[in-house]
């Protein structure tokens, strides 16, 4: 009734009710990002904290075998001395740090893809791994991808080399050559050796995984598999000379270890092995 | 219900006839040849003898019938030396012909021996080394010739010949160095493109 007989009392009313309609609209915008930031660290938060780690070190017990090299430095007879022989080629079927006594180049990979993974890592890296020939030696000399994921070829040695992922691709690689790029199409069941068959001695190892749940120890014979799924679950572990290990310890059984993964904790393991477990009086794969 | 029991003892006796009769004609010729090494042992030795003495013989005639790796290799140079000069020609038919020749003889002379040994003794795989050879260079080479490409041709030809060389040294014969070819192992074959094609290229 007022606003019939004052309709500037209306204009004002409803000017006012806009208003408010406005201001109700831009504060929630504004508060927006804030919420959502906050819900977003403590889904981040969530997450980290239902995911587990698996961190471990592999050690040899009892006296490190001195492994003569595969070639002499200055030999002669090696193919391609010039470049092959310039440096000592270590026999790396077994490296162990001589301070530290780790043992490096063992796969240690999670036996199963399991139902669940992480969401960070659902999907393999786009960026590619190079894997080179210097020297006359492969490098890395165990490599584990993602299928999927681009393997780099390559040489740096003034020689002609092939890199032959048995079963997988045979390629000729120039003096420098490459990159050329390779990718698994699947998960492999064991390492698949590599070798160069111009240089016999050449050799490494690479295996493709399904998932992301997989490590090759280090120089100090250090692992570390992160945001894993909580829950009881099987790891292997895989070394050249011996294929799966049973360690000196008795924690790996066929190269198997069970371990509960806990969210948001990380899960330690040492194991041992020795002459016998990595069957040292046997000749090298 | 004593007709059901009769028509079930007779399929059980006929499924034991049928049984016993494929058991005693499966071991048939297993206790003939073994009544046979009974009665006479030396006469079935002698026989065996005088099989296997010809059979090394045929293996033998086979054997230097077939040549050596050496032979093979021979074939391969001469295949692969007319390659170039079809290739330089621009005789891409021909250079076809030369290319499968040459890998045909490769593969062959890989059969032959498939392992030699380093300088050190280490096994050599070759046909390993073939394979590499085969999915890189020699690939090069016949995408080349089926593009007519000669600057493609003539360079992975020269990568090629250095995978051919560096075979040569890991099998500890480093002095088999190799050039590309001034002068073509065949002078009867016409190296230069048939007239038509000439024609159309012009």
């Amino acid at each position: 009734m007022v606003a019939n007989r004052f309709p500037v009392m209306r204009l004002v009313r409803s000017a006012a009710g806009v208003g408010l309609l406005l201001a109700v609209a831009s504060s929630g915008r504004a508060s927006q990002p804030v919420a959502s930031a906050a819900k977003g660290k403590h889904d981040a938060a969530q997450r980290s904290n239902a995911w587990g780690s698996l961190r471990g070190k592999i050690v040899f017990r009892g006296t490190v075998p001195a492994l003569p090299p595969l070639v002499r430095k200055g030999d002669p007879k090696a193919t391609d001395a010039k470049v092959c022989a310039a440096h000592d080629v270590p026999d790396e079927s077994l490296v162990v740090d001589p301070k530290l006594r780790g043992v490096r180049n063992v796969f240690v990979y999670l036996r199963r893809k399991p139902a669940k993974m992480h969401p960070d890592l659902s999907r393999p890296p786009a960026k590619g791994i190079v894997f080179d020939q210097k020297h006359c030696r492969f490098l890395p000399h165990a490599l584990a991808v993602r299928v999927g994921q681009p393997v780099l070829l390559k040489s740096s040695d003034s020689v002609l080399h092939n890199t032959n992922i048995v079963g997988h691709k045979n390629v000729l690689l120039a003096a420098g050559g490459g990159p050329e790029s390779f990718t698994f199409k699947e998960p492999s069941l064991v390492p698949v050796p590599v070798q160069c068959n111009f240089h016999p001695w050449m050799k490494a190892w690479m295996m493709a995984f399904d998932h992301p749940y997989f490590a090759v120890t280090g120089k100090t014979g250090e692992f570390r598999i992160e945001k894993l799924p909580p829950g009881k679950m099987q790891f292997r572990f895989w070394q050249e000379r011996a294929g799966y290990v049973n360690s000196a310890d008795g924690k790996l059984k066929k190269g198997i270890l069970e371990v509960t993964i806990q969210p948001g904790k990380t899960t330690e393991v040492t194991i041992a092995l020795d002459a016998k477990s990595l069957q040292l009086d046997k000749k090298a794969n | 219900m004593r007709q059901r029991n009769l028509a079930g003892a007779a399929a059980v006796l006929l499924t034991g006839f049928l049984a016993g009769m494929f058991a005693a004609s499966s071991r048939g010729p297993v206790a003939a040849s073994a009544q046979t090494a009974r009665a006479g042992k030396t006469a079935a030795v002698s026989i065996s003898t005088q099989e296997f003495q010809k059979l090394k013989s045929d293996a033998a005639k086979a054997k230097n019938a077939a040549g050596d790796q050496a032979h093979a290799m021979t074939s391969v140079a001469y295949h692969f030396n007319n390659l170039w000069f079809a290739g330089e020609h621009g005789n891409w038919p021909l250079a076809q012909f030369y290319f499968g020749e040459t890998r045909s003889h490769l593969r062959w002379a890989v059969r032959i021996i498939p392992v030699r040994k380093d300088a050190q003794g280490r096994e050599v795989k070759l046909t390993e080394i073939l394979k590499s050879v085969e999915n890189t260079p020699l690939k090069q080479v016949e995408e080349a010739i089926k593009a007519q490409d000669r600057t493609r041709f003539a360079k992975a030809y020269a990568f090629t010949l250095q995978s051919c060389y560096a075979c040569h040294k890991t099998v500890a014969k480093p002095y088999l160095r190799l050039r590309i070819p001034t002068q073509p192992s065949e002078h009867l074959i016409d190296f230069d493109p048939p007239q038509e094609a000439h024609a159309t290229a012009k």
